[in-house]
């Protein structure tokens, strides 16, 4: 690894809990769940006091994100106190919870960026996918608010069983309500549950070929017609680059520089190198936000060649990665079925479009 | 302003957001500058603080604060008083 570190890029995850019930949700927990782990959350003074932690070691982007982190009823007193201090802030909200102090609070102090959660373009989408009747008209208003605000805005979506056929009403809305140049980001991946999260992320994803199918259907378009002999076959030999797998012995997350210039901190208070890690913390609130990034990196193996992705011929196009191998196998090192055949049926379009 | 990993950045905070979304990285003139504009400094105090901590001309160092200066006001990291 690097010699220097720096926690320029901090997570705050104020709370795990959330308004939705979304079933795909990785990391979601609610007040039972909370009571059974023996963890609690933290408190509004504890984040405060972090924050003057986290800015004197030089973090400058901050995130503030949940579980649904306006559920909390002191989070105005926590992000107001935070927004003075001088972090490029970034705050993540599914809108739905926008009352009128949150929007006069973030008019007062705007963060830099905002980004929202879109989980369908009907309530009755979002009642079966996230339990709320009146989801989709809650999601409307409290993005009506948020674009009123100076702050750059960016609208995601997490594409599953229950909202695949929302997917064109969810663009077109979103270029309706922002113009041609906002794009509705589409997550790449849904994986397991991490951290003793309650909803059923696997149970509800698509296939690995739904997901591609979902994700880039100009591609499959033409993969289905140049199969057909209706376009010709693009003139060139595919040459797949060498996939960067990991060198042995080196530090794990090394080519995502997680715990190298980036951490989170989940709302229980454990410090991981990457927010969607189930292993491997530090407690700052316990030892200190210095001592806890310094041990951070101790916290992981360090890096082995996993022999299947070695000799993968769809490893160049895989997009697995130590976290996710964790939160799908429950090993650093398993192999991941779901990204095994995603990357196959993408190496099998590319081959067939490619003479 | 903040010191991020040895580097001294201006970063709008409040409705500043409104004018400037981002950061300034300072060099150490302009760090200068910022921490004796934020006392109410005037552009003359500006320039002999500039002679006194570094080697430069009148017209350098003059001409040092005129570029920040509007640099900065140019990002709406200050405003003018009436």
């Amino acid at each position: 690894m690097q010699n220097k570190r720096y926690p320029l890029n901090g997570t705050f995850e104020l709370t795990g809990r959330c308004n939705l019930q979304c079933r795909m949700c990785l990391m979601r927990v609610n007040h039972a769940r909370i009571m059974e782990t023996g963890l609690h959350e933290r408190t509004a003074e504890e984040w405060i006091h972090m924050a003057e932690q986290v800015a004197k070691e030089g973090t400058i982007s901050l995130l503030l994100t949940g579980g649904e982190p306006m559920l909390r009823p002191d989070f105005a007193e926590i992000y107001e106190a935070i927004a003075k201090m001088g972090f490029v802030l970034n705050l993540y909200t599914n809108a739905t919870m926008v009352t009128d102090p949150i929007i006069k609070l973030l008019q007062k102090y705007p963060p830099h960026k905002i980004g929202v959660t879109m989980y369908g373009a009907s309530n009755e989408t979002y009642q079966k996918l996230c339990a709320s009747s009146d989801g989709y008209d809650r999601f409307r208003d409290g993005v009506d608010k948020l674009s009123s605000l100076p702050s750059l805005f960016s609208i995601r979506t997490t594409i599953v069983q229950d909202n695949v056929n929302d997917l064109a009403e969810m663009r077109r809305y979103t270029e309706e309500k922002f113009g041609p140049e906002k794009v509705l980001t589409v997550s790449t991946f849904v994986m397991n549950k991490i951290r003793c999260g309650i909803a059923s992320p696997v149970e509800c994803r698509l296939t690995p070929e739904e997901h591609i199918r979902m994700l880039f259907p100009q591609i499959i378009e033409k993969w289905e017609q140049t199969r057909q002999g209706l376009l010709p076959k693009i003139k060139k030999k595919l040459e797949p680059q060498k996939h960067s797998l990991p060198q042995e012995g080196q530090y794990l997350f090394e080519s995502c520089r997680a715990g190298i210039d980036s951490y989170a901190i989940n709302w229980s208070g454990r410090m991981y190198a990457c927010e969607i890690l189930d292993k491997g913390y530090t407690e700052p609130f316990e030892t200190g936000f210095r001592k806890a990034w310094e041990d951070l990196p101790e916290q992981y193996p360090r890096s082995i060649t996993v022999e299947k992705c070695r000799t993968c011929p769809h490893a160049y196009i895989c997009s697995s990665c130590p976290a996710y191998r964790l939160g799908e196998t429950g090993d650093w090192f398993g192999v991941p079925e779901y990204a095994c055949r995603t990357a196959k049926f993408l190496d099998q379009i590319l081959q067939d479009v490619h003479e | 302003m903040r010191t991020i990993a040895g580097e001294t950045v201006l970063v709008s905070v409040g409705d500043g957001v409104a004018d400037f979304c981002g950061i300034i990285q300072l060099n150490s003139t302009a760090r200068i500058i910022w921490e004796k504009l934020i006392t109410g400094a005037s552009a003359e105090e500006l320039t002999n603080t500039l002679l006194s901590e570094f080697d430069v001309s009148k017209e350098k160092a003059e001409t040092d604060v005129i570029e920040t200066l509007k640099i900065l006001s140019e990002r709406k990291m200050i405003t003018y008083a009436e």
